[in-house]
């Protein structure tokens, strides 16, 4: 298939229906929620999306898994919605809300991980890098509710993880990071007329977008010439942005703020394909 | 005459016994001498792949093909096709998943006689599932050889390889030969 029509089939099939999706729902969540239930509301508008785009015509990812490893990719994201959503909603504190984040996070790794991969030397930095990854993500959304968070998230971190998978030969993990970046855009068009803050999607941004550069690296790392670097700068993108935490950055106005945050999220990111196309080639 | 009786009684079993041993035939199946290839369709065109790596064996009762029994299994990281990208692809997860299934294996249960031929049947392992399968093919077993020679499809998505569906077939086309001698 000539590759305008594989990017419009994409389009039509997965990026459409995500996007759309998980806009409206995100638009009726802050139509009708009161504004305690708004991050659930959120939560859900994202699930929503993304089942959607993952619709039966192109089975990017199984609903119900019936095996370990990478088809519970769907059902580990969903269970991170919720728990985003849940601990916003219902304003858990900060170190019971790392506890919920530990918990989903080891969820994920028992159905996501290989047997032989469930050793503490595997799962102990994944669930460091992870809760790392989702603090960062969360004091960035909180300190400037804007439309910026989302869309960068989705644009450029699960687009990230979307070049890196596509050129480490996986297509399904490619779609799989699309959709989540599909389903993030459509909070961020909503996020143009209301500003909103994205904080209750960041513990499902980051365990997703790691576990598909860990699944992918094992799943091709003895065939695909992508480097092991590629995957950990994509995983490990959302740290760059603690340096905004920096006291000069912090005080920059909000354009500035914003393009500083797009900025360092896509250095790691673009180092990241640099080296996927230097070792694989297109 | 009792020791020529024993002389014939021991040579007859010797006889039997060798006959019995020519009846039963092995022919251990490798890349050299077993073909498993296969041709993928898609909207604006085809490719053809192979598996260089298989190992089992095959073993027939004299020259009945009937009696044939095939146990094969095929290395997935041996495959090979017309476009390096596409060979790494297909042991992506998306079709093959080599990281989770490094192997397939065909079992026969049957080689039964039909009109234009035989048909095989027996269990394939894909991706971890095991369905029923059963294709014509032409089969020729003499005292030290086995010639079989088959032209079939399977439903690839029978097996859960169903990602690209819609701008991949289906249908997978396959072809085996095998020539031990």
């Amino acid at each position: 298939m000539p590759l305008l029509d594989l990017i419009l089939d994409l389009f039509l099939k997965l990026v459409l229906p995500a996007m759309m999706a998980s806009a409206v729902g995100a638009a009726l969540a802050l139509l009708l929620l009161p504004a305690r239930w708004q991050p659930l509301g959120l939560a859900w508008a994202v699930c929503l999306g993304v089942a959607l785009g993952n619709t039966p015509l192109r089975q990017t990812l199984p609903f119900l898994p019936d095996d370990t490893g990478w088809p519970w990719l769907l059902p580990s994201l969903g269970v991170a919605l919720l728990a985003g959503g849940v601990r916003y909603s219902l304003g858990l504190t900060a170190y019971t809300s790392l506890l919920v984040n530990i918990g989903v996070v080891l969820f994920a790794v028992r159905r996501l991980y290989a047997e032989e991969m469930l050793t503490f030397a595997w799962v102990l930095p994944f669930v460091i890098l992870v809760c790392a990854a989702t603090y960062v993500l969360e004091r960035v959304a909180t300190r400037k509710p804007s439309a910026i968070v989302p869309a960068s998230w989705g644009a450029i971190l699960a687009g990230g993880a979307a070049a890196v998978s596509i050129l480490s030969h996986s297509g399904r993990f490619a779609d799989a990071a699309t959709l989540l970046s599909a389903a993030l855009i459509g909070v961020a068009l909503v996020a143009l007329w209301r500003p909103l803050d994205a904080s209750p999607l960041a513990l499902a941004t980051s365990l997703f977008v790691s576990a598909l550069m860990l699944l992918g690296y094992d799943a091709t790392s003895s065939f695909s010439e992508v480097p092991r670097a590629s995957f950990l700068l994509v995983a490990g993108a959302p740290l760059f942005l603690l340096i905004t935490e920096l006291p000069r950055l912090r005080d920059l106005p909000p354009k500035w703020q914003a393009a500083i945050q797009c900025g360092l999220l896509a250095l790691p990111i673009s180092i990241a394909v640099a080296l996927a196309v230097a070792y694989e080639g297109v | 005459m009792r020791l020529f009786r024993t002389v014939l009684i021991l040579t007859a079993a010797v006889l039997l016994l060798n006959a019995g041993q020519a009846r039963a035939a092995s022919f251990p199946l490798s890349g050299e001498n077993t073909k498993i290839e296969f041709t993928g369709k898609k909207k604006d065109g085809a490719h053809t792949g192979e598996f260089k790596k298989v190992s089992g064996t095959a073993k027939a009762e004299g020259t009945d093909p009937t009696t044939l029994a095939i146990d094969v299994t095929i290395d997935v990281d041996s495959m090979v096709t017309d476009d390096p990208k596409l060979t790494a692809h297909l042991k992506a997860p998306d079709f093959f998943d080599m990281k989770k299934h490094p192997t397939a294996k065909f079992v026969s249960s049957s080689v039964a006689k039909e009109k234009d031929g035989y048909v095989v049947k027996g269990k394939l392992t894909l991706l971890g599932k095991t369905n029923d399968v059963s294709f014509p093919a032409d089969v020729t077993v003499t005292g030290d050889g086995l010639k079989l020679a088959a032209k079939f499809n399977i439903d690839r998505t029978a097996w859960g390889m169903t990602y690209g569906k819609g701008m991949v077939n289906d249908e997978v086309e396959m072809k085996i030969t095998i020539a031990t001698k």
